[in-house]
C-alpha cells in the first residue's frame, strides 16, 4: 500500500484525500497548529503538525513538511493549490528524498512560473501572446518605444507575478514615465525580481482556459474547455465547462493549440493553459498553471474523469488510457465558488465558525468544502469556503440547478457570497454570455446592490 | 446561581424593552445588553463596547476602536515603514489607523472620529480577535 501525503489544507486536501480512499492509497494530513481539528487533519489516516499558523513557517515550510514525511515513508507527496503548488524548489526538495512530486518536471514549472520566460518561449515558437514587449523592459525610453508601436492603455507587468498580482494599467505616456521605476522597485520587493514587461491592455475580453493532460509515455490530451470571465479583483467567481457562446472552431483552435503549447514546454501530469479571448474571435496566451486548478471539478463533470486520480497515476509513470479522438464531453457544469466575505460592506473578509450548516445535494449537485458545521474559517488563510458544482443535460439546466443548489444552501455564523452569485446566475447578460472580465465591476456589482438597497 | 434562573432572566430581559440590564447578586454579576452579541460576566466586559450599537447612550465607551473582523494586527503598511497611529499621534476622522490582514486581504482600519491617539492596545503582528480593542484615543479630544 502507498501512501500520499497531502501538502496543503482546506477543501483541496479533503478532495485529494477523497481519491485516496478511492484507490486504497494511506494519506499523511498535514496541518498548522491552529487547525488541528480541521476536517482533512480528521479525515486523514494520519495527520502531523507541521507548524504554526504562520503559512510560512507550516504550509511553505518544505523542511517540516518533508521531515512529516520521512517519519512516514510517504511515497507521493499531492502539493493541492496555492502554497508549494508551483514551487520547483519544493519539487527538487521531494526528489532529493526519493518522493514523487505530483506535478510536471522542474524545469516546466521554472519557465511558466517566469511569466516573461514562458511569454518568451511562446514568441520563439509561433504562439499568439497579447501584443507588447517581446522580452523584459529595463528603460523608460524602451518602455516609451513599446507603447507608440502598440498604444495605450498597456499593462506593465512583473516577470514574476502571477494570478492577477504584479500588474498595473497605464493610460498615458506621462503616467508611463512616472510609473515605470515605481512599478519596477514593487516588483523587486514583492516578488524579488525587479523585471518587468509590457502588455496592451484589452478591454472586454473573456478568459477561457484548456485542460491538459500528459504522460511521460508522450500522450498529451486536452480535456476542453473552461470559461472563467466572471471574476473581481482578479479572482474567479464562477467557472463553467465547457465554454459557450464562442464559435466552436475558434474552441477547437484553442484546444489544439493548447496541446502544442504543453508539448513545446514537455509537459507532463495536469496543467491548463489559461487564453485571453476577444470579441472579434482573436485569443492570446496568457499563462500555463503547472497546478491541478480550483475549478477542475467541472471538467471532471463533463468528461466524467478524476483528474486527481488521473494526476496520481501520472506521477507513478502509468500511461493515459484514453486516446483524444474517445474523450467527449457530455452536458454542461457550473462552478459557484462561495467565499467567507460581506458582499454588502465591500467584500470584507468575514472569518468565524460556521454555527450550522445546511449543504445542497442531489444528483448533479456536487459541493466540496473543507469545512463542516462548528468549524473555523480561519483568518488566516483564504476565503473560500466551499464550490457548489452543479452539471446538467445542458447550459440552462446547470444554471437552473446552480439557482436552486444556492438557494438550498444555508450557512449560519459567517457571511457569505451565495446570494450574490445566485443573482449572477439570473442576469440576463451572463445567461446570453454578454460578459467579459470586468462585467462584475462594472456592470453587475452596481445592479446588484440598486437591487438590495 | 442555577443555570436555568440565568436563562430565564435571559428570556425576560430579551421580551423586555430594556437595552442592557445590569444585575449583581452576591455571587453573581450579570449583564445584558442589546445589539451586542456578548452576555458575560460584567467584570469580563472590556472598558467600552463595540462602537456599531448605536443605539446605545454616549459614554465614556466612544474611545476605543474595535476591531470589525479576526486576523493579524499591523500598525504599518509594511514591516519598518512608520506606524499609521502610533501613541501620542493626531488623527483624522478616516485616517488609517492601522492594517488588519485576513484571508490573505490587508484591509485598512479608520479612525471613525478625529482625536489623538493615547493607547495602541495590541503588539505589531499579534493575532487579534474581532471586537478585540485595538485603540484608545486620548480623553477630552
Amino acid at each position: 500500500m502507498k501512501t500520499l501525503l497531502i501538502a496543503n489544507r482546506g477543501e483541496i486536501a479533503v478532495r485529494i484525500i477523497r481519491t485516496c480512499k478511492k484507490l486504497g492509497l494511506k494519506t499523511v494530513a498535514v496541518y498548522a497548529e491552529n487547525d488541528e481539528n480541521s476536517l482533512h487533519t480528521r479525515l486523514a489516516d494520519i495527520s502531523v503538525c507541521i507548524g504554526p499558523r504562520q503559512a510560512e513557517k507550516s504550509y511553505l515550510n518544505i523542511e517540516s513538511i518533508l521531515a512529516a514525511a520521512k517519519v512516514y515513508n510517504v511515497d507521493l507527496i499531492h502539493p493541492g493549490v496555492g502554497f508549494l503548488s508551483e514551487s520547483a524548489a519544493f519539487r527538487h526538495a521531494c526528489e532529493e528524498e526519493g518522493i514523487s512530486f505530483i506535478g510536471p518536471c522542474a524545469e516546466s514549472m521554472e519557465l511558466l512560473g517566469d511569466k516573461q520566460k514562458a511569454r518568451e518561449t511562446m514568441i520563439a515558437n509561433g504562439f499568439p501572446v497579447v501584443p507588447g514587449s517581446s522580452g523584459a523592459v529595463d528603460s523608460v525610453r524602451d518602455a516609451v518605444a513599446v507603447a507608440k508601436e502598440i498604444g495605450f492603455p498597456l499593462m506593465l507587468k512583473a516577470s514574476k507575478g502571477g494570478g492577477g498580482k504584479g500588474i498595473r494599467i497605464i493610460h498615458d505616456a506621462k503616467e508611463l514615465e512616472k510609473e515605470f521605476p515605481l512599478v519596477r522597485r514593487e516588483a523587486e520587493m514583492a516578488f524579488g525580481d525587479k523585471s518587468i514587461y509590457i502588455e496592451a491592455y484589452l478591454e472586454n475580453t473573456r478568459h477561457i482556459e484548456v485542460q491538459i493532460l500528459a504522460d511521460e509515455h508522450g500522450n498529451t490530451l486536452h480535456l476542453g474547455t473552461r470559461e472563467c470571465t466572471l471574476q473581481r479583483k482578479n479572482q474567479k467567481l464562477l467557472e463553467e465547462a465547457p465554454a459557450t457562446n464562442v464559435d466552436a472552431a475558434v474552441l477547437e483552435d484553442m484546444q489544439n493549440k493548447a496541446v502544442k503549447i504543453a508539448q513545446c514546454v514537455g509537459y507532463k501530469n495536469a496543467g491548463t493553459v489559461e487564453f485571453l479571448l476577444t470579441q472579434t474571435g482573436k485569443f492570446y496566451f496568457m499563462e500555463m498553471n503547472t497546478r491541478i486548478q480550483v475549478e477542475h471539478p467541472i471538467t471532471e463533470n463533463i468528461y466524467g474523469i478524476d483528474l486527481i486520480k488521473a494526476q496520481i497515476h501520472v506521477a507513478l509513470s502509468h500511461k493515459l488510457n484514453a486516446r483524444q479522438e474517445q474523450l467527449a464531453p457530455k452536458g454542461h457544469a457550473i462552478e459557484c465558488r462561495i467565499n467567507a466575505e460581506d458582499v454588502m460592506a465591500s467584500f470584507r473578509p468575514s472569518p468565524g465558525i460556521i454555527d450550522c450548516m445546511t449543504i445542497p445535494g442531489g444528483n448533479g449537485v456536487r459541493v466540496d468544502t473543507g469545512y463542516a458545521a462548528h468549524d473555523e474559517i480561519s483568518p488566516y488563510y483564504d476565503s473560500m469556503v466551499m464550490k457548489v458544482v452543479c452539471m446538467g443535460d445542458d447550459r440552462d439546466e446547470a444554471i437552473r440547478m446552480s439557482i436552486g443548489a444556492l438557494e438550498e444552501l444555508k450557512i449560519d455564523g459567517i457571511s457569505h457570497n451565495a446570494d450574490f452569485a445566485k443573482h449572477m446566475l439570473q442576469d440576463g447578460d451572463f445567461v446570453s454570455g454578454n460578459v467579459h472580465t470586468k462585467w462584475i465591476e462594472q456592470v453587475f456589482l452596481d445592479r446588484y446592490l440598486r437591487g438590495q438597497s | 446561581m442555577e443555570l436555568e434562573k440565568v436563562f430565564s432572566l435571559i428570556d425576560k430581559a430579551e421580551k423586555s424593552s430594556f437595552n442592557k440590564i445590569k444585575i449583581e447578586m452576591e455571587d453573581v454579576k450579570l449583564c445584558l445588553e442589546r445589539g451586542s452579541e456578548m452576555s458575560v460576566p460584567a467584570a469580563a466586559i472590556p472598558a467600552a463596547k463595540s462602537p456599531d450599537t448605536s443605539a446605545s447612550p454616549v459614554q465614556d465607551d466612544k474611545e476605543i476602536v474595535f476591531a470589525p473582523i479576526s486576523g493579524v494586527f499591523y500598525v504599518a503598511k509594511e514591516p519598518g515603514a512608520k506606524p499609521f497611529a502610533p501613541e501620542g499621534k493626531k488623527v483624522k476622522k478616516g485616517d488609517t489607523l492601522c492594517i488588519i490582514e485576513a484571508m490573505k486581504m490587508m484591509n485598512e482600519i479608520h479612525a471613525p472620529k478625529s482625536g489623538v491617539i493615547e493607547n495602541v492596545l495590541k503588539e505589531d503582528g499579534e493575532a487579534i480577535m474581532a471586537k478585540d480593542a485595538l485603540f484608545r484615543y486620548a480623553k477630552g479630544e
